[in-house]
């Protein structure tokens, strides 16, 4: 039986205001697995990774990455995940490298390790010599390539995206996801994404659960899905789902 | 390895540094300004001073007695080094007024009431030309020149007759001694202990208040960073305690706090001591014997409660302005939310300086001791009062609320809290009239 990463079981989340945005979520992802995550904006997909990445804690229902609980062991989470905010920044007054070393600081064994990361995430980011300047200066794109550099870096077990094109311009968002798959392969890096963008689940993704209102409404690899509902693409599936209206 | 704390402070002290935002508006900007303020100050003042201290100038003379003691007293000003130019009327005299120190007339009968044996009146017209220090200071030099002439004159006098002048011009004297607490310091002046009481009980908590004011501003705007910056999310996901991460950032505060404060308490001590060498009459020596005489009367363990009090103080302000930072997104809103800390916190302080809490009951004066911040400035009367207890009280009962704030803070930081909380949801347009008006 292959190893389960991540388990996540009748997860529920209630936020201070009284929103439920998960409504009973249940999904595994194992390892080596790029697992998506797909659904409109509001299901819950932020949420969710939020919880497995230790920032929100779960009102009911349980998330265990490596079988330790995101709520009672979240600093043994910690050391096996790297997560990559849909909204990320970085330090605008270090410059590129600074930001990359800060970073592996925390990961790193020794300052051996540490070079291998930093000079790993440099190859990745494709930033050549802008790697030196000050990170205000970087375009999005830039900014989103070494936010995905430092992620694959630390060579963690579970790489959590979310959205890790977001905003990012066609070639971008191509360099990204080539940048994702390769390194992720490599290093054997299992990955939990989130997207909107159903051309990206399907390049990268070795299954998809589709998430709405809260809970996962399907779930399989893109062909899977796509002969379970007979469509063309992830999009139509999606539609027929979600109930997408005809415009 | 770099441990995690050194790497978020190390990080901290980069941003710090080179973020506008932080050093160069919170500390170099105000430091500089200060720093010019009181240059300015103290080099006009000692200008001034110097200026009406050096004798000479122009004094403009109308002579309406032609006597024997006016032409001696215009003599004895020339020899002071004043230039007199004489007018025949004060009309003319004020037209050519220009520079000049001031006007003296001589009036009719100045020569004959000083032979006879009546005090002479010599009138000053002195025209007011602005506000300026200098020229007020140099007003008063001619009132100086007479005084002495007067003097000269009364010694020449009692001289005549046989008497002795110091007998006469002060048959009954003085000598100062002071009692303090339940010591008694002889020969000396109030003005020689006032200076070490007013550092006690006035310069010190000034500093603590401005101390704990900047520690409570940084830290607060280092976590406003994070938030402003889109880091906070990442932080909290990788591997490393979150009290080494808090504690980094406090470390950080406190040592920028204490340059930025060191640089206030250099400017404020050089004011200082530029002020009281301009009128220093007092020996060293004395003023050492008065000191160790103040530090009996109140007592050894005040300084030190004022630095554990001081001390209390700054975490508490540190525990408020963190609390309040976890409410905030930007670096804006937390470097006003800290000024609510800075404000009150000053204002207690001032407040502490007019209440008399020598009038009060022992019990009362506990009471107020536990007034934080405010406690800063009691600390010395209740060392003079003798009540230590309450000294005590005033010393300990900011550690009291700091741990607690501290405690609820760190709560709140361990939690998902610290990243759901939030005071201004947004609120972009409401907030920026909100600046305008606090500004
Ligand atoms: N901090 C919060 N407080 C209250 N409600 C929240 C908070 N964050 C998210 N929500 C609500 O929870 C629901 C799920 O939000 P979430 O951000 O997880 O959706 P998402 O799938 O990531 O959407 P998107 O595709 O737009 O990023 C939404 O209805 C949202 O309004
Ligand atoms: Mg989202």
């Amino acid at each position: 039986m292959p190893t389960q990463v991540v388990e996540v079981n009748d997860l529920h989340k209630v936020y201070p205001g009284g929103k439920e945005a998960l409504k009973g979520l249940s999904f595994t992802v194992e390892e080596g697995e790029i697992y998506g995550l797909i659904g409109p904006n509001g299901a819950g997909k932020t949420t969710t990774l939020r919880i497995l990445a230790t920032i929100l804690e779960p009102t009911s229902g349980t998330a265990r990455i490596y079988g330790y609980d995101v709520k009672s062991e979240p600093e043994k989470v910690r050391r096996l995940i790297a997560y990559l905010p849909e909204e990320a920044g970085a330090y605008k007054y270090l410059s590129g490298l600074e930001f990359l070393d800060f970073i592996a600081s925390f990961y790193a064994e020794d300052e051996q390790e540490k070079r291998r990361m930093i000079q790993e995430a440099w190859k990745i980011s494709g930033l050549g010599m802008r790697i030196k300047d000050k990170i205000k200066t970087y375009s999005k794109g830039m900014l989103r390539r070494l936010l995905i550099a430092k992620t694959l870096m630390v060579h963690p077990k579970l790489a959590i995206l979310d959205e890790p094109t977001s905003g990012l311009d066609v070639i971008n968002s191509t360099r990204v996801r080539r940048i994702i798959k390769k390194y992720t392969r490599e290093y054997g890096v299992t990955v939990l994404l989130s997207s909107h963008n159903m051309l990206e689940v399907e390049y990268l993704c070795d299954r998809v659960g589709i998430i709405h209102e809260g809970r996962i409404v399907a779930e399989g690899s893109p062909a899977e899905l796509k002969s379970m509902y007979g469509a063309e693409n992830l999009e139509e599936v999606f539609a027929k789902i979600v109930g997408g209206e005809e415009i | 390895m770099r441990s995690a704390f050194l790497t978020i402070f190390i990080k901290e002290m980069k941003s710090i540094i080179r973020d506008p935002k932080i050093l160069i508006t919170m500390i170099i900007v105000p430091v500089v300004l200060t720093g010019l303020m009181y240059g300015i100050m103290g080099a006009m003042t000692t200008q001034a001073v110097k200026q009406a201290m050096k004798p000479g100038g122009e004094i403009l003379l109308v002579d309406l007695d032609h006597g024997y003691w006016a032409e001696n007293f215009i003599n004895y000003l020339t020899s002071h080094k004043y230039t007199v130019t004489r007018y025949n009327d004060i009309d003319s005299a004020i037209k050519n007024y220009d520079n000049a120190l001031c006007i003296l007339v001589i009036p009719k009968g100045f020569s004959e009431n000083l032979t006879r044996g009546y005090t002479a009146y010599l009138q000053v017209y002195y025209k007011i030309r602005g506000i300026s220090f200098t020229s007020m200071m140099m007003g008063y030099k001619v009132y100086g020149i007479i005084r002495q002439y007067s003097d000269m004159l009364s010694k020449q006098i009692l001289e005549k007759a046989g008497l002795s002048p110091e007998y006469v011009s002060s048959p009954v004297n003085s000598t100062s001694n002071i009692v303090i607490g339940n010591i008694i310091i002889k020969n000396i002046e109030p003005s020689q202990v006032t200076g070490p009481l007013l550092m006690l009980g006035l310069f010190v908590p000034l500093i603590i208040g401005l101390l704990a004011g900047f520690v409570a501003q940084l830290s607060a705007t280092s976590i406003a960073v994070e938030k402003e910056q889109k880091m906070l999310e990442t932080l909290l996901t990788l591997p490393l305690s979150r009290f080494s991460l808090i504690a980094a950032k406090v470390t950080a505060a406190f040592i920028v706090s204490l340059i930025g404060g060191g640089a206030y308490f250099a400017i404020m001590a050089w004011y200082f001591s530029q002020m009281s060498s301009l009128g220093a009459t007092n020996s060293s020596a004395s003023s050492s014997i008065a000191l160790s005489a103040l530090v009996k009367a109140v007592g050894v363990q005040t300084p030190a409660v004022l630095v554990i009090a001081g001390f209390g103080t700054l975490f508490l302000a540190l525990g408020v302005a963190l609390l309040l930072a976890m409410f905030v997104d930007d670096v804006r809103s937390a470097q006003i939310i800290s000024g609510y800390i800075i404000a009150p916190l000053m204002l207690s302080i001032f407040i502490g300086l007019f209440l008399d809490i020598t009038s009060m009951s022992p019990i009362q004066q506990t009471a107020i001791a536990a007034i934080p911040f405010a406690n800063l400035v009691f600390i010395l009367s209740l060392g003079l009062a003798g009540n230590y207890t309450a000294q005590l009280v005033a010393g300990f009962s900011s550690w009291a609320y700091a741990i607690i704030v501290l405690y609820i803070a760190s709560r709140i930081i361990g939690t998902e809290k610290i990243f759901t909380m939030k005071l201004f949801k947004r609120k972009r347009r409401t907030s920026l009239g909100f600046h305008l008006l606090t500004r």
